[in-house]
């Protein structure tokens, strides 16, 4: 089974590269959402299996979208995905439900390895 | 309080009971005017002024006479000396507390009080002790709280100062690198190997802009953060050997030859592995970084005296005498290298840290054209006569 993927990324030419890239690996991006409002939405309609969640976003952190996430769907796989690098995040980002930490940027093959790796079988 | 502090008191209360008699719940208050103490009643009017009060508060002595030890205090500083009063009164031998006088002259004056009862018929009546006059020791100490607390603040605007201009720069790099992953997979059209190999050469300056980022915000930290060691007694020798091999690779990449000179006994030293390997190798890569074009590291370990000498010797240009100087200062730059960052000017002044807080040394001698060495001692716990 193809895993459905959202992206939930406030930088478009990122969020498109990520798309396209998830793509040419034979996954299926079922949403792209750049704002945290967006992605409960996106969430709530698509139910992807993973999301890959940027933790800054406009209008609310990562972290809070996440927690919403798996209030919704508490089998979904949230990796995070950021840019920061304040002491006690990757903590916070385990307690919120995320189930890979990653700082960008990353390679295409690390961050397609993480997803096989905690895809289903 | 610290220690010394607290030995300097002690030494205080023994000069007064050589001077006075025995202190601490004994005699009660010389008899004799001259001796600079003061006496109080429960109630804490003054009984005996000395001529400290009189100069601090600019009263005479009759008008402190009429007047309480809480009239010339601050009224912050009342709950401290009603509570020296209660401890005296449960049978302390000796309170020793600080308050602010009034002062005429500064508004607040700080003291140290040395307070010991007065008996009656058994019973506690009243306390008499020194008055220590320590403006100008409160004045050092506050000196130096706001010395390290501006240190603090320049710290954390430092480290929140690194890691924002680390986010921004992330977020590009990541867009090139993915895109730049694409390009190379053939993802948006063929693409042959010349220009596969110039993209190959990208993905690894992109690469390496991240891991300077993350050495960055790293050492951006460290610098602030005061170090804890975890020692044990452990062999310099192998540690340096060890260091030296795991730079083995990078030093051969660089074209630079190494020569390690070790003393053929074990060199015990008390010592946190972990710090000395990023010590040395913070001096191993900052003598690498002074020969782009490669050249010849020498690593010499000997006994000097009660302690042990290590020098690093690079074959590098040498560095000028005024920056010598300044070399192990935090974020030094060497303006004229290209090379020059400002993470290796953070190493040296890790290195530097570390090996004093190891309670060694370490200085530079450079001669402009000939190379630079960097001498390290640190202190030996003992030497295996073994072998």
């Amino acid at each position: 089974m193809v895993e459905s993927i959202m992206v939930v990324e406030d930088r478009e030419p990122i969020a498109e590269v990520l798309r396209d890239m998830l793509m040419a690996n034979g996954f299926s991006v079922v949403a792209l959402a750049t704002t945290g409002k967006e992605a409960v939405e996106m969430f709530t309609r698509e139910r992807p299996g993973i999301v890959i969640m940027d933790l800054l976003l406009p209008d609310m952190s990562g972290l809070e979208v996440t927690t919403r996430l798996i209030e919704i769907d508490p089998s979904v796989k949230v990796i995070a995905i950021t840019a920061l690098s304040r002491d006690g995040l990757i903590e916070d980002a385990l307690n919120a439900g995320c189930v890979r930490f990653m700082t960008k940027p990353f390679r295409i093959k690390e961050l397609v390895g993480t997803i096989r790796e905690i895809s289903s079988p | 309080m610290t220690g010394n502090r607290m030995t300097e008191i002690y030494k205080e209360l023994d000069l007064l009971s050589t001077e006075l008699g025995p202190v601490g719940g004994g005699p009660n208050p010389p008899a004799h005017e001259d001796v600079p103490t003061f006496e109080i009643d429960m109630k804490g009017h003054l009984l005996k002024v000395p001529p400290l009060i009189v100069e601090i508060t600019g009263f005479s002595k009759e008008e402190l006479g009429l007047l309480s030890f809480q009239n010339i205090i601050f009224n912050e500083d009342r709950n401290k000396l009603l509570s020296s009063m209660s401890s005296i009164a449960a049978g302390a031998p000796v309170v020793i507390t600080e308050l602010e006088l009034f002062s005429e002259e500064s508004g607040a004056h700080p003291v140290e009080v040395i307070m010991l009862p007065i008996r009656k018929g058994g019973e506690v009546s009243g306390a008499w002790g020194v008055i220590k006059d320590i403006k100008g020791r409160k004045h050092l100490e506050d000196s130096l709280l706001r010395t390290r607390e501006l240190q603090e603040r320049s710290q954390r605007f430092l480290s929140d100062f690194v890691s924002l201009m680390a986010r921004e720069i992330r977020q590009p790099l990541t867009e090139m690198l993915l895109t730049l992953e694409m390009l190379h997979s053939g993802h948006f059209g063929d693409v042959n190997d010349r220009q596969k190999a110039r993209m190959d050469q990208l993905i690894t300056a992109v690469d390496r802009l991240k891991g300077i980022l993350n050495q960055a915000i790293d050492s951006s930290k460290d610098a602030g953060r005061e170090i804890k060691l975890e020692k044990d007694t452990l062999d310099l020798k192998e540690v340096l050997k060890g260091t030296v091999l795991e730079r083995k690779g990078l030093l051969e990449s660089k074209g630079i030859k190494y020569d390690l000179t070790l003393p053929e006994r074990s060199v015990m030293v008390q010592l946190d592995r972990k710090a000395i390997q990023q010590a040395i190798g913070n001096l191993i890569d900052h003598g690498a970084g002074q020969m782009p074009k490669g050249g010849a590291i020498r690593i010499d370990m000997e006994m000097r005296n009660e302690a042990i000498l290590v020098t690093f010797t690079d074959s590098g240009p040498g560095i000028p005498e005024e920056e010598v100087e300044q070399l192990f200062e935090r974020f030094h730059v060497d303006r004229d290298r290209e090379g020059g960052s400002f993470i290796e000017g953070l190493s040296l002044y890790m290195a530097k840290r570390i090996i004093e807080t190891h309670g060694g040394r370490i200085w530079c001698e450079s001669f402009p054209g000939l190379g630079t060495s960097i001498l390290m001692t640190l202190p030996v716990k003992t030497v295996d006569q073994g072998g």
